[in-house]
């Protein structure tokens, strides 16, 4: 009932408020309540800020491939292993002379390695691109999960190549990227509290104290962001995006009219493997610490979570349904709300308790799983009742092409338009079947 | 009787020509060596009762199917490999000459002008000149009609991801140019009211002319229609028509239609199919009078 | 040869047939799906977990309930326990047609969100189980044994063969009755569902269903039943399979679904996809890729196998040492995948199936 509610008698755009609204009220006020639970509240504040920038990026490359040309890459997470593996073991394992340049060494080293992972990524896109781009949709689903786990397994187990070499003993699974902790500690201004530089915002408000390198990443990450939703907004707005979204809508009209469809598809899934690397350079760098069971094909799963929740096909969408479920999942990992949540719904719970002894269940409501699972439901809800998302792909009108014309060319064209509507008009009145509805056969 | 018409043709002034073309779907035989040449600058029919192999000429021409080898279906699989292989042997080391075998009458081939098409992908035979539309209307429903036709032109330099953040200045020209010659292509099937609408938003006939429009945004050399007025009611059909012999001066059209009367009445020669074969060819008045054709058309007792 | 562990043949033989046979059982639901609804069920993995815990959870339920002593029959039945794990399954397949799938179809979604919504399906099965029965590797307590068989195989067939033999080492078959089960009721159902499908009343409804639904109904065949029953069935018979195949194991978890989930998309598509006679060989294929990947690996690990050798011959030219990839036995989980690549590379329509793997043509 409430579907069909939401479905027809609600004006789209109030529709969009109202779900919004429901779903952000809830997550605003869980997400407020789990700070305040927090000792250090600016250090969640930033995790939070850097998360979600992290997986913003992600979800632009899968977003790209998904919503422009409508690839269903369940493989992204491949990428971001390479990138956050490829860059951390060059930047934090093994050194090249150059590092030891005095003030510029550590700079160009980590540009180095960035630049290798993202090419390395790049390649292996393309590879994994030039054979799959050809499959079914399920087909490539399945190939692409297939492949990611491929580069998992690799990861996992060539403890050689991309195994922490530990001074004493075993290579060591766990990688640690050290790339912001070494340009911070020791160097002045960055360790230093913002306090020092006479801004007492965080300390007046009791948020804790913030550092001014914190700041900077934050800077730092915001304009990557700011240039990687650039980049993807120039390629949907120009004739390229126009003819992956026609590629997106019925591929063989494409060929038909003689355009390599491959080529399309293989340059947007390569592309957009780049741009997972780089998300997967910043997941490295936020995270710190990694190993290859973090990414197992769930993380994919997490960016279509965030990119159908925020709107297939447009970049704010993206950002929104990052935004709010990364609140959500920050907010619901914080111990006091876990404890909450057992309280109300676990064995503890009055109603529920008793409820499950009685049906021999050994409940253990485990909260983690619990934000998955309403995680999930939200997706089908979407998928089922509001496919568009949150923010809708904007539609498409002439007005950019029509501002193109010459004021008298452009006035023709209107005028022409107006009158053709009125002769058919005329038309249909005095011959009823002149339009047909849209048969589809 | 074929060969004596095909004589009579100008070689230069030949449109398109396919040659002994062979289809089989498993053991379906679709088409066993059609053969149809088509004069530049003609209205062509291609008539032929339901599963006669129209459509399937049609998809080998435009390479959006292989033709199959005249073999294939006489041999079993490890025959038909062992002789291959056999004959690859032959032609490498016993000194067997290539030009012994005569490839294009054994297996056909299909001849844009110059050009020989075989082998080639959908997209690249599309390049070439020669489009084609579709049994089913097939659109873009999320993009405009503006937008459905600015697609269609061929090397645009926005299509390459590079030219994207390099040559803006190159793009805006030709987006210009583009739109202007749409709003042309509109004026001249008169469906410029429908400009700003959306592909999921036209009717049955508008989505015809949508894709006849999309075809000439390409400025196309050989038009091939696969029943342009299947499911439109016949005022409508007609106008389709007269558009369609408006194009005649500067393309070759060829078209599969069911419809008689138009056929009859429009075209410049007619080819009639039957069993995956050509059975008769001719100018309207030919055909007509064609005992052959009134059987395998209509049945022995029209 | 230096380096050669010799290599327990019949021993790993055997682990292949049960592999396989676990293979087969758990495949035949998502074969079914595939073929009349024309998706590809992502949920699959999760209904073999569901299976699983539903089963184990009846055998917790009655053994609180009923005095062990006298209902030991009722209580250890891992037959009660298969069915009951059938009919839950099934009822969860229904579900996710009633409440998912049959509404996408009605709004006219394409493939990408059916793909997208199993997905989800699976993410909420999943994660609803490990919050009701916990994430960690469940024991499998209460000692399941299969009473009520009127045969006496509880201790299944173990017999050492050879005996440090120089060249052979050790032979021998290692087979729990669990897994003789297993291997019976793999055959007997992939040949029940064969005969169902090709020869039954129900079975022609389905086929016809899965040709063209339009035409189906037409032809007086009620659809929306036919693939109710679709549903039940392909569910259902999962989930008894993921019965026997809990049952086999000292512990299951939450994951273990998901971990078959690449395995049985490789055996679907390999045999071809509506073909149940393509899926016995295909499933042999997988287990025996898989099976040989780890018996070789093991032997280019061993002390002065290939990895050595090669690491040897780099250090003498190079002087660095480690220039050799590893070859980790757990590569074997990773086998299977890339045997479904190449599938889909060379030969997507499978061993015997007819459907195409590539986008849809003129």
């Amino acid at each position: 009932m409430a579907g069909r509610i939401l479905k027809y008698e609600m004006d789209e755009k109030l529709r969009t408020l109202v779900v919004g609204f429901a779903l952000a009220i809830p997550i605003l006020y869980l997400y407020i309540y789990a700070l305040l639970a927090q000792t250090n509240k600016s250090i969640f504040l930033i995790g939070t800020v850097l998360a979600i920038l992290v997986f913003f990026i992600g979800a632009l490359s899968l977003d790209l491939e998904v919503g422009s040309v409508g690839l269903p890459n369940f493989g992204k997470v491949a990428f971001f292993a390479l990138g956050a593996y490829i860059s951390t073991l060059l930047y934090s394992v093994y050194r090249w002379p150059f590092y030891h340049i005095y003030g510029i060494g550590p700079i160009a080293q980590f540009l180095f390695s960035s630049l290798v992972a993202i090419i390395i990524c790049a390649l292996v896109g393309f590879l994994v691109a030039i054979p799959t781009v050809k499959l079914r949709a399920d087909y490539f689903a399945i190939m692409t999960i297939a492949g990611g786990e491929v580069i998992r397994l690799i990861l996992q187990y060539e403890k050689r190549w991309f195994w922490a070499p530990a001074p004493v003993g075993p290579p060591q699974q766990v990688i640690s990227n050290r790339a912001i902790v070494e340009f911070t500690t020791g160097l002045y201004p960055f360790n230093k509290t913002l306090a020092y530089f006479g801004f007492t915002f965080f300390e007046d408000s009791n948020l804790g104290s913030v550092f001014l390198w914190q700041i900077v990443v934050i800077v730092i990450f915001i304009l990557i962001a700011i240039t990687t939703y650039w980049f993807v907004q120039q390629i949907r707005k120009s004739p390229y995006g126009r003819t992956l979204r026609a590629i997106r809508e019925d591929d063989i009209t494409v060929t038909s009219v003689g355009k390599d469809v491959s080529r399309f598809r293989w340059q947007v899934t390569t592309l957009a493997a780049c741009i997972a690397g780089l998300a997967g350079i910043m997941y490295a760098m936020t995270f710190k610490a990694f190993e290859a069971g973090d990414f197992r094909p769930f993380l994919t799963f997490d960016l279509y979570i965030f990119i159908i929740i925020g709107g297939l096909g447009n970049s704010r969408g993206a950002f929104a349904g990052t935004a709010l479920v990364q609140m959500f999942l920050r907010a619901a990992q914080v111990q006091e709300v876990k404890e909450n949540i057992s309280l109300y719904l676990g064995s503890e719970s009055p109603v529920i308790g008793p409820l499950f002894e009685f049906l021999q269940l050994d409940v253990f409501i485990n909260p983690d799983n619990m934000r998955l699972v309403i995680l999930g439901v939200i997706l089908i809800l979407f998928l089922l009742f509001m496919p568009a998302g949150l923010i809708p792909e904007p539609k498409t009108n002439n007005e950019k092409y029509l501002k193109q014309l010459t004021p008298e060319e452009r006035m023709r064209s209107d005028e022409a338009v107006s009158a053709r509507q009125s002769l058919t008009e005329r038309e249909r009145i005095g011959n009823e079947d002149t339009t047909e509805p849209s048969s589809k056969f | 009787m074929l060969e004596s018409l095909e004589l009579e043709k100008d070689p230069d002034n030949i449109s398109l020509s396919a040659q002994n073309i062979h289809k089989y779907f498993g053991g379906v035989k679709a088409l066993e060596g059609a053969s149809v040449v088509v004069s530049k600058n003609k209205l062509i029919s291609l008539i032929g009762p339901n599963g006669s192999g129209k459509t399937t000429l049609f998809n080998v021409i435009s390479c959006w199917s292989p033709k199959s080898h005249p073999d294939d279906l006489l041999e079993e699989d490890e025959v038909k490999i062992q002789k291959r292989f056999l004959d690859g042997i032959n032609r490498k080391f016993g000194g067997k000459e290539e030009s012994e075998e005569t490839p294009s009458e054994e297996v056909g081939s299909v001849d844009f002008e110059d050009l020989r098409l075989d082998g080639l992908n959908a997209h690249e035979a599309a390049l070439t000149g020669m489009m084609r539309t579709f049994q089913t209307t097939r659109n873009w429903p999320k993009l405009t009609v503006l937008e459905n036709l600015l697609v269609a032109p061929q090397h645009q330099t926005g299509e390459s991801f590079i030219n994207i953040f390099f040559k803006r200045k190159q793009i805006e020209e030709e987006e210009r140019i583009n739109t202007l010659k749409a709003l042309e292509i509109l004026d001249f099937l008169e469906i410029t009211h429908i400009r700003d609408q959306i592909g999921e938003e036209l009717s049955g006939g508008q989505l015809k002319l949508l894709a006849l429009g999309r075809l000439l945004m390409t400025a196309p050399r050989l038009i091939l229609l696969d029943e342009p007025m299947a499911g439109i009611n016949p005022t409508l059909g007609n106008k389709i028509m007269d558009k369609i012999l408006e194009l005649k001066v500067d393309s070759t059209i060829f078209l599969i239609e069911h419809n008689m009367d138009v056929v009859f009445n429009y075209s410049d020669e007619i080819f009639v199919m039957a069993r995956g074969k050509i059975i008769a060819q001719g100018t309207p008045n030919e055909i007509e009078s064609n005992k052959e054709v009134i059987e395998a058309y209509l049945g022995a007792d029209y | 040869m230096a380096g050669i562990i010799p290599i327990d043949i019949v021993s790993h033989t055997s682990l292949i047939i049960v592999y396989a046979s676990t293979l087969i059982l758990l495949t035949i639901g998502l074969n079914m799906i595939y073929s009349v609804l024309k998706f590809s069920n992502f949920a699959h993995a999760e209904f073999i977990t569901f299976g699983m815990f539903t089963s184990w959870w009846l055998l917790q339920i009655l053994t609180f309930a009923l005095p062990w002593d006298s209902s030991m029959y009722l209580i250890n039945n891992l037959i009660i326990q298969a069915l009951f794990a059938f009919v839950m399954v099934g009822i969860l397949g229904i579900a996710s047609e009633v409440l998912v799938f049959g509404r996408l179809k009605r709004l006219a979604a394409n493939p990408r969100s059916f793909t997208v919504a199993s997905i989800g399906i699976g993410l909420v099965i999943r994660n609803f189980l490990a919050m009701i029965f916990g994430n960690f590797p469940k024991p499998n307590r209460g000692g399941t044994s299969i009473a009520a068989l009127p045969f006496d195989i509880d201790i299944g067939i173990k017999q050492t063969l050879i005996r440090n033999d120089p060249f052979f080492g050790n032979q021998g078959i290692f087979i729990t009755s669990f897994e003789v089960i297993i291997i019976l009721m793999s055959i007997g159902t992939v040949f029940t569902v064969d005969y169902m499908f090709r020869k039954t009343k129900l079975g022609i409804a389905m086929r016809a269903t899965s040709d063209s639904v339009e035409l189906a109904q037409v032809s007086g065949i009620n659809t929306r039943k036919v693939v109710f029953y679709t549903w039940f069935l392909a569910a259902g018979i999962t989930g008894f399979g993921a019965a026997l195949l809990r049952a086999n194991q000292p512990r299951f978890s939450t994951l273990d679904g998901f971990m078959m989930l690449l395995p049985i998309f490789a055996v679907v598509i390999l045999g071809g996809v509506g073909s149940f006679r393509g899926g016995i060989i295909s499933a042999f294929i997988i287990a025996g890729v898989r099976q040989l990947t780890v018996i070789i690996f093991t032997q280019f690990q061993s002390p002065g196998g290939l990895e050595y050798m090669i690491e040897d011959f780099f250090y003498r030219i190079t002087g660095i040492e480690g220039l050799v990839i590893t070859f980790a036995p757990g590569y074997a989980d990773g086998v299977g995948f890339l045997v479904l690549i190449f599938v889909l590379l060379f030969r997507p329509q499978g061993i015997s199936g007819t459907v195409e793997a590539t986008r849809e043509r003129v």
